[in-house]
């Protein structure tokens, strides 16, 4: 029942620099007309990715995720390679170029489009981990907006009711597509998930060093069998909920921003170890795109 | 007092139980209330009570598999009282007997497809039940008492128009026949009637000759024969004169058309014309009775023929031509449009006709070829 | 001599013991109870750790059936009523068939779904329709609807033991009682090949020759038309019934034969009016007939095309039945 050691900031940084600068690389291979389909980004909900995935163990618990999974992969160690290859269509991509942007598997890792169908698929991997006797815990991530959808409930009510190791994440970044989510939740979503009997946890989603520690109980407690929860993170969504679907109000974005993971972790390090790390990652980052693109173009 | 005791519906998916024990004996009086039998559906076991007091009969044994609804038992109120009656009567009556079958399914089908009368054939075998075999054994007596004159197993499903040639024997017939073979299966040559005697018992390519004209009436009277088609041309009075004789007797004519002829539409024509090999009928033409069209004829549109003529091979009569009865053509005969050609007019081989034509005139060209050796 | 419901409770049972990785799922399937239809009865009882009754959350279990899967189980899941199949449509074919090779690898998900369908009880529009056609053409999904002339324990121990990916098994309310088909009289029932879901040929009438009418149809039919078969024996009306179990993926050799053996062909089905089942086997036949041969004339026969009344007279004006299979067998043949 070893857990890892909790990252510093410093790694926890240099994780969600990478999920960033990935996800604005790929905004930005769309705009040359390198890509097909779209993107959900999680810009501006690294630390959600970073702050959960610091507690599990890669090659033994399970995530689930959904259509805005790139972070979630980045974060479990899925390589950035295969992601990008797998944006572009190629068939060194993750899931061969079939799956693309939505439809990822690595490892332990796995992510599909239709909001809310996952939870049941995750519960049921996390009662294959119960029969299996270890201390595996599952993880699903789901947003605010999926939490509309009914099969959500339905897992959550045998979640709890056979006691399961799930951890149920709820990225509540403020908007399900374009409607606020004042426009789609009633009610409060942390009671939701006590409603059905999960312990259920509230967390600020944009400060990975609370979303660390948060997690870290929350999963210890599942390995000890005590059963299901829901974690629900409050963030906010820096990006267009796909590729060139965006009508919000700029200045709210841009206070926002100001408040992002990156940024707020940034003002406890030292800022030319920030940019350094950042160009660095820049750099690796474009060297694959190059690499890659001289693949898409290979006879 | 008789009170009937039955299988009540237990459980919603199941329409028999079994009788797993009897609990009191048959005899024995008991009270209402009392467990009489145990009873066992898929679902449940459960115990049946009397409805009522009195002696107990039980009408099924440990182990039978009832249908609810079905009588179990019955209580009556003196020991040995006579249920029977009230038992049949809630019952009701057995059922009647079902109403005797004479045919099966099968042979009424195949019996309305082939039309034998199988009220007559069921009359026929009392007390057995009509088969198809009965039906197709019934058919086939009926076709050899009247079967065709020359029979190549034709389909029974599928029934040309047969033919009966008059005269042609000798020559015209050969070409009547095959146009009519190479018809496909709407029409069958069963027959020729010749005057010559010495053609008579001959096959002209397969097809008997069958004696003289005069069998005629009773090979129809027989219906040997669908219809009738004259092949002779030599005299075309005795040509008319014969049809018009043969359908005042009631007697049915066909056409017989080779299949390479194009007949356009609106195309009329009467009964007991021959068109032979190529011709061309075009749009509008109209033809009476019984005319003969050797090979290649070419009627132009909206020309009228009347009936009873006979046109030599490779003729063309142009658009609106109208021409009377009786009329005969050479061959290689051409007539120009909207001209008329009267009754019983006879036009020489190669004559170009470039004016009306009066009845009962011969038209021939001046030019004749002459004849010289080489 | 057993019968339908009693053959799928023993394989239930045989797979259960025969490996720890089977688990069976469903609504009110512990004993004592032991299932709406009973089909589950004594299995919770000598299997408890397998055996899982879970909440009325169709679609939830049915995905939990997947996660399962995924991760190395066999789960067998129950569907109270083939009527609630509708609540699983999106796990099944957004999640559970897509894993396989959405991904780009090939990532099996061995899950049975066993569901009764079919009308005859008076249970009325929601809890009596034959929805199977709607699952039909899911890429990746099997559909299988033993008749009772098959051996409904051995072809669910074969879905669940060797198909190795999604299978929706269609069960027949109505044939749960029934024993299972014994061939008497002038009927003589023969596989048409070692399938492992075969399709069973009905004749009733010796030799190889044409029939009269060649029936195709699937489950619960074979009901109302065993029955039927002795009596048109009677009346010398041949018929060469062929009753399949694979509904998708068809067999189309097997129908191929059954169609090229008849005079005229009648597809059945308990699925309403519309957009059948039937249709694919007909598209399917002209697709697959070799130049030059020809198909005899074809109908369909099914279900009206609205809901099913609860009362016996609107069941029985508006489900397919022996009567109305019957007369439009005579109707053919006029």
């Amino acid at each position: 029942m070893s857990a890892p050691p909790p990252p510093t900031l410093a790694e926890c940084y240099q994780r969600m620099v990478l999920i960033r600068t990935v996800e604005e690389s790929l905004l930005g291979l769309f705009s040359t007309g390198a890509l097909r389909g779209t993107v959900h980004t999680c810009l501006g909900q690294e630390a959600v990715a970073v702050g959960v995935a610091a507690a599990l163990r890669p090659d033994r618990d399970v995530v689930c995720t959904n259509h805005r999974g790139h972070g979630h992969y980045l974060a479990v160690g899925g390589p950035p390679r295969a992601l990008i290859a797998e944006v572009m269509g190629l068939s060194s991509g993750i899931s061969g170029g079939i799956g693309g942007s939505q439809h990822l598997h690595f490892n332990n890792f796995y992510s599909n489009g239709i909001l809310g169908g996952m939870a049941p698929v995750a519960t049921g991997m996390a009662l294959a981990e119960k029969k299996a006797g270890g201390d595996g815990v599952v993880v699903l991530f789901i947003g605010d907006g999926a939490m509309a959808e009914g099969t959500v409930y339905e897992a959550f009510n045998m979640a709890a009711l056979w006691r399961l190791p799930i951890l149920f994440v709820c990225e509540s970044n403020g908007y399900a597509q374009s409607t606020a989510i004042a426009g789609e939740i009633a009610g409060d979503l942390t009671r939701r998930g006590e409603a059905f009997g999960l312990a259920a946890v509230s967390v600020d989603g944009n400060d990975v060093e609370a979303v660390c520690r948060v997690t870290a109980d929350l999963v210890q407690d599942r390995r000890r069998g005590s059963g299901a929860a829901l974690l629900v993170a409050n963030t906010y969504r820096l990006g267009p909920h796909s590729k060139g679907d965006d009508f919000r109000d700029r200045d709210e974005i841009a206070a926002h921003a100001a408040e992002a993971p990156c940024r707020r972790a940034r003002r406890q390090l030292d800022p030319q170890w920030c940019d350094s790390v950042e160009a660095g990652i820049a750099a690796e980052v474009a060297g694959i795109i190059e690499d890659l693109q001289r693949e898409l173009r290979a006879p | 007092m008789i009170q009937i005791v039955r299988l009540p519906s237990v459980s919603p998916n199941d329409e028999t139980a079994k009788i797993v024990t009897l609990l009191r004996e048959t005899g024995t009086l008991v009270r209402a209330g009392e467990a009489i039998c145990a009873i066992e559906t898929s679902k449940a076991g459960v115990e049946i009570e009397a409805p009522a007091g009195g002696y107990l009969v039980h009408l099924v044994s440990e182990g039978d598999v009832v249908a609810v609804n079905k009588a179990i038992a019955v209580l009556t109120s003196e020991k040995g009282e006579d249920y029977a009656a009230a038992l049949a009567a809630e019952d009701g009556a057995p059922a009647s007997a079902a109403e005797e079958r004479r045919w099966t399914k099968k042979a009424f089908l195949v019996a309305r497809r082939e039309g034998i009368d199988l009220e007559a054939l069921a009359a026929s075998m009392p007390g057995k039940v009509v088969g198809e075999a009965d039906v197709l054994e019934a058919k086939v007596q009926e076709r050899s008492a009247g079967s065709d004159l020359t029979d190549r197993g034709y389909d029974p499903c599928h029934r040309p128009e047969r033919v009966l040639l008059l005269g042609g024997a000798a020559g015209a017939g050969v070409i009547a026949i095959d146009a009519m073979m190479r018809g496909g299966l709407e029409q069958r040559p069963v027959g020729i009637l010749d005057n010559n005697p010495a053609t008579h018992g001959m096959t002209s390519i397969g097809v008997p000759v069958l004696g003289n004209f005069d069998l005629i009436e009773e090979l129809w009277e027989a219906k040997k024969f669908d219809g009738a088609v004259i092949l002779f041309t030599d005299d075309l009075d005795q040509r008319a004169a014969l049809f018009e004789s043969l359908s005042a007797a009631g007697i049915a004519f066909s056409n017989i058309i080779d299949p390479s002829v194009q007949v356009r539409s609106y195309v009329r024509m009467g009964r007991g014309n021959v068109i032979m090999g190529n011709g061309f009928l075009a749009a509008g033409v109209t033809l009476g009775d019984n005319n003969f069209f050797a090979s290649q004829n070419v009627i132009e549109h909206h020309s009228v023929i009347g009936s009873h003529c006979a046109f030599g091979p490779r003729c063309t009569l142009s658009g609106r031509v109208q021409m009377g009865d009786r009329v005969r053509l050479g061959m290689h005969v051409a007539v120009e449009p909207y001209l008329r050609i009267g009754s019983r007019a006879i036009i020489a081989s190669g004559t170009v006709v470039t004016s009306h034509v009066p009845e009962d005139v011969v038209v021939k060209s001046s030019v004749s070829p002459i004849h010289r050796p080489r | 001599m057993t019968t339908y419901g009693k053959s799928i409770n023993g394989a239930l049972n045989a797979l259960l013991a025969s490996d720890p990785s089977i688990h069976l799922l469903g609504e009110d399937i512990l004993d004592p109870y032991g299932g709406a239809f009973k089909i589950s009865q004594g299995l919770s009882s000598a299997f408890p750790d397998q055996v899982i009754g879970t909440p009325i959350s169709e679609a939830g279990f049915t995905g939990i059936a997947t996660g399962m899967a995924l991760r190395g189980l066999r789960p067998i899941v129950e569907i109270m009523f083939g009527d609630f199949m509708t609540l699983t449509f999106d796990q099944i074919l957004n999640h559970m068939i897509k894993f396989r090779d959405m991904y780009g690898r090939d990532l099996p998900v061995p899950v049975v779904i066993r569901t009764p369908m079919g009308g005859g009880r008076g249970y009325g529009a929601t809890h009596s329709q034959s929805l199977e056609k709607y699952f039909c053409g899911i890429p990746g999904l099997t559909v299988v609807a033993p008749s009772h002339l098959h051996d409904p324990g051995e072809l669910l121990t074969r879905a669940v033991k060797d198909l190795n990916g999604p299978c929706l098994f269609v069960e027949h309310k109505m044939l749960y009682p029934l024993e299972l088909y014994a061939p008497h009289g002038a009927v003589r029932v023969s596989a048409l090949t070692d399938d492992p879901f075969p399709t069973l040929e009905a004749r009733n009438f010796a030799g190889s020759g044409r029939a009269d009418v060649g029936i195709i149809t699937y489950g619960g039919t074979s009901r109302l038309l065993m029955p039927l078969l002795e009596t048109l024996a009677d009346e010398e009306i041949t018929i060469s019934a062929g009753l399949v179990a694979s509904l998708d993926p068809l067999p189309t050799a097997d129908l191929i034969r059954l169609a090229t053996g008849c005079d005229r062909l009648l597809i059945v089905e308990e699925g309403t009016a519309g957009f059948t089942w039937g249709a694919e086997v007909i598209a399917t036949l002209h697709e697959g007939l070799k130049p030059g041969t020809r198909l005899p004339p074809i109908q369909r026969l099914s279900s009206q095309a609205r809901s099913i009344p609860a009362s016996r007279d609107g069941e029985a004006a508006t489900l397919i039945s022996t009567d109305i299979i019957e007369s439009t067998i005579m109707r053919m043949l006029a």
